[in-house]
């Protein structure tokens, strides 16, 4: 097992190198000037030379890159451009708000999609199925946005039982970030819930229609037991696959609900990074991202260990 | 899988074989056959529960979509005027797109015009501009051009004190002004020197006179912050911390979301202010933001786009100010710099102007909240010169000039057009209305740091110009963002005459001969050589709940409020 975890560890740097070196193209290729951007307009040419120069803009990429490299290898992630903060200090205060809606709705995701795909597999063909695909397929196709601002029309400008937007820390005022977050998250929840339930369904179908199940119900046992003890456990392998991917879209996800609903986390600080062309906060939100999702998707491979004894037994 | 798991100890009633479902299943007990409620039961319980849920959620809408007591409209856009004695208390909470980028240090670019405007609350300048755009003293009480416009003394308010206890007095005016002179920004490069005369006297020496000068103190070189805590706590830390002698003190910036101010005990002017304090809330999505105001979080809605100004006029609880003396102005220049482009030939530049209909452009695009304008001045401001004809929208003469200048069949061009903003709007209105006379446009989106480049380093075609008028002083306007010595020189033909009025009214000793000077620099811009195509200007419009007062938002430039009298109605 820990040669297992050295080796995916070892793969994990390898895919941020990866990351890092096409996040820092691509942000290079976006047209524009950061120098100019902090400037403004009326700035002289010789004051945007000058700070061209100072912010190290005028050497090459492969130069700039490098640079920055040896900088993260000594733990600093640079400065930003335009908050003038370091972007470690900002990035630390962006990835908890992201996390705090992001596990909620993980978990609030997974709570609901695990057993509905569990009944629609159940009752398949049935009323309830039938309403827990359409609600499913309806999940993956609605619009992130589109739904946030019905949810802010409805519950918030009609009902007035939420507020629009803003978050508050939980340890400043509990109920508060409670209101705050609900159709965030709800909103956040809404990809994976819908992913793993229709994932969910699919092997539990799959799964309910092998021999041993059947072999299970000849001999009487409980259907609770034939369900939820030798039905879900070999039907949970991919979802959970999936919910390691879920991680990923997450992030994406957050982009859309931050924006929305006016919540400063990693993903509204990387738009507007991104928009300000100011690249070493773009670079760290990027590498602080990939990390998470490298680090998700091999907490996602041990768990099939613990899932599966044969996956134990191969490794 | 082990095999024995797949046996219950007991006797076990089998349930059917087939896969599928079972409502009940029923277990020997004790001799008896008992049903009893399991997985399944739960199953229809659910299904009870969602079948609720969705009923529920199907009838929600349904019930707050039952008509309401109509509110009574309100089609005036305007401010209301109170006649009763102000209110005190209360929190003023404004929210706008953007966040500042810096607060407390003027002289660190770049600080926005949202900067400006939040930093307001806390930092005040030497002067202001009145509402018809002129610069009056605010925490100078006087000022006195020496005859030779050699030097410029000030005067300044007495018994002011900074938000930490230290003065604001002779000394602090010079540090303010001495740092901002010798950093990299130009507004104040004309002042060679500051002397301080005594407590309340200091004494510009300038090596050239500009008629611009005294409108850059109601901006980023007129902001007075506390040197002693500049000093004591050092740049870094002076951007995020204002320090000034407005009548809120800062209080905390959570980047990207909130800037709080509270009420100063210690400001000069006594008995102000009335708020407790004043809120700034930087909400991005723009349908977040007007939904924000009008559940009634904020008080006050900075920028509104035209189609929101009429939602929110129908709800009837709302005024709304125009902007003032600030605003957007909609206009395009071809490259007249370059000697192979068609704009280099003033027939092609003016036929741009007839083929385009502007009053339809207003009316379609902004709603009719704007003008059509024909020079580079907001209207209402001093700038404006009555005396320049423009080109009224005639397709026939746009083709004639055309074909005159050798473009019978017109011609293709690219249009670039910025992807933010007011500005995503007329491009293809224009490209359409170029077709109708020949000229086949192309558009080609651009960001802002592409826009900003093809400004700076030229572009081959017509490009919506970032215009927008911040101060009302048309000759800085024009100085700044319509000379081919400004940023736009690689792009720009240099028109001898108008160039050397406009520099003749840089540094005009007075304001009337500045005045003057500029209208003939704007009507040789227009009718003479017709450098820059002007479409129309749309105002900055902000919506107030009814129960807001004198905030001075909108009144006069778009930066410059009066924090120092809004109140709120009880």
């Amino acid at each position: 097992m820990a040669a297992f975890i050295l080796r995916r560890l070892i793969q994990t740097i390898v895919v941020l190198l990866i990351v890092s070196i096409i996040g820092f193209l691509i942000i290079h290729l976006i047209p524009g000037d950061p120098a100019l951007t902090m400037l403004g307009e009326n700035a002289t040419q010789e004051q945007i030379n000058a700070l061209r120069t100072q912010l190290g803009l005028d050497q090459p990429v492969v130069v700039q890159y490098l640079r920055w490299l040896i900088n993260v290898l000594h733990g600093n992630l640079g400065k930003s451009l335009m908050y003038g903060e370091s972007v470690t200090s900002l990035v630390a205060s962006r990835l908890p708000v992201t996390f705090h809606l992001g596990i909620i709705a993980l978990i609030l995701g997974t709570l609901i999609s695990v057993p509905a795909g569990i009944i629609a597999a159940v009752r398949r063909g049935g009323v309830l199925d039938q309403l827990i695909t359409v609600s499913a397929n309806l999940g993956m196709a609605i619009p992130l946005f589109w739904l946030g601002i019905l949810g802010i029309y409805l519950f918030s400008l009609k009902l007035g039982w939420l507020p629009v937007q803003g978050y508050t820390s939980p340890f400043d005022n509990f109920s508060l970030n409670l209101k705050q977050i609900i159709m965030p998250v709800i909103c956040l929840a809404v990809v994976p819930l819908a992913s793993l339930t229709r994932q969910t369904r699919s092997s539990m179908l799959e799964v309910i229609r092998q021999d041993y199940i059947r072999t299970a119900r000849s001999k009487g046992l409980k259907e609770r037991v034939i369900i939820f003890k030798h039905a879900l456990r070999n039907a949970v392998i991919p979802v959970v696959t999936l919910l390691g991917i879920q991680v990923r879209n997450l992030v994406g996800g957050s982009v859309l609900v931050e924006t929305v609903f006016n919540i400063s986390g990693i993903g509204r600080l990387m738009v507007k990074s991104v928009f300000d062309k100011d690249f070493l906060v773009v670079q760290g939100c990027v590498l602080m991202i990939a990390f998470v999702v490298a680090l998700a998707n091999l907490l996602v491979d041990l768990s099939y260990g613990w899932l599966d004894p044969r996956i134990r037994q191969e490794e | 899988m082990a095999e024995g798991s797949f046996f219950v100890s007991g006797k076990v009633q089998p349930v059917d074989l087939d896969f599928g479902v079972t409502d009940e299943i029923m277990f020997y007990q004790g001799g008896m056959v008992v049903k009893k409620r399991g997985l399944l039961g739960i199953i229809r319980f659910l299904e009870v529960l969602v079948c609720c849920a969705v009923l529920v959620m199907l009838a929600v809408p349904a019930w707050s979509a039952q008509p309401k007591a109509t509110a009574p409209q309100n089609k005036a856009v305007s401010a209301p005027q109170p006649k009763v004695t102000p209110h005190y208390g209360g929190v003023l909470r404004i929210t706008h797109a953007l966040d500042a980028d810096d607060l407390g240090d003027p002289v660190a670019r770049p600080m926005s015009s949202t900067g400006v405007r939040v930093a307001y609350t806390a930092v005040e300048t030497l002067f202001r501009y009145d509402q018809k755009g002129m610069p009056v003293p605010w925490l100078a009480s006087g000022v006195k051009v020496a005859k030779d416009l050699s030097s410029i003394t000030l005067t300044l308010r007495k018994g002011i004190k900074f938000h930490d206890g230290t003065d604001f007095n002779a000394e602090a005016v010079k540090w303010n002004l001495d740092r901002y002179r010798t950093s990299n920004n130009p507004e104040l490069k004309s002042v060679e020197s500051v002397e301080v005369i005594d407590s309340s006297t200091v004494k510009l020496n300038l090596s050239k006179w500009t008629s611009t000068l005294l409108d850059n103190f109601t901006m980023h070189a007129g902001m007075m912050i506390s040197p002693t805590a500049f000093q004591k706590n050092g740049a870094d830390w002076a951007k995020t911390h204002p320090v000034g002698t407005g009548p809120f003190k800062f209080v905390s910036w959570q980047r990207d979301t909130n800037v709080k101010f509270e009420k100063f005990a210690g400001y000069w002017q006594k008995g102000k202010p009335y708020l407790d304090g004043v809120e700034w809330t930087f909400i991005t999505d723009m349908v977040s933001r007007t939904m924000a105001f009008r559940k009634g979080e904020m008080n006050v809605l900075l920028i509104v786009e035209p189609p929101d100004v009429k939602d929110l006029e129908k709800e009837g609880k709302y005024y709304f100010s125009t902007g003032g003396l600030s605003g957007l102005n909609i206009c395009v220049a071809g490259d007249s710099g370059h000697a192979d482009s068609p704009y280099a030939d003033i027939r092609v530049r003016r036929a741009i102007e007839y083929a385009i209909d502007k009053k339809a452009l207003v009316d379609s695009l902004i709603l009719g909240y704007g003008k059509v304008c024909n020079q580079y001045a907001y209207p209402g401001t001093w700038g404006v010169n009555p005396a320049v004809k423009g080109y009224p929208y005639d397709p026939a003469k746009a083709k004639k000039l055309l074909a005159e200048a050798g473009y019978p069949n017109g011609f293709k061009t690219t249009l670039y057009a910025p992807t933010w903003g007011n500005y995503v709007y007329p491009p293809p209105a224009i490209q359409q209305y170029l077709a109708k006379v020949g000229i086949t446009v192309e558009i080609e989106p651009v960001n802002q740091g592409r826009h900003q480049q093809l400004l700076r380093g030229g572009w081959k075609g017509l490009m919506i110009q970032q215009s927008p008028m911040i101060l009302p002083d048309a000759t800085n306007n024009l100085a700044v963002n319509a000379s081919c010595k400004s940023y736009l020189k690689d792009s720009i033909m240099c028109a001898d005459d108008y160039e050397a009025t406009l520099a003749k009214a840089v540094s005009a000793p007075n304001f009337e001969t500045k005045k003057k000077l500029t209208w003939e620099a704007q009507k040789l811009f227009i009718d003479k050589y017709a450098l820059f195509q002007f479409f129309y200007t749309q105002p900055r419009m902000n919506a107030f709940y009814k129960n807001v007062h004198d905030t001075g938002i909108g009144i006069t430039i778009d930066t410059q409020w009066t924090p120092e009298d809004a109140w709120i109605d009880k």
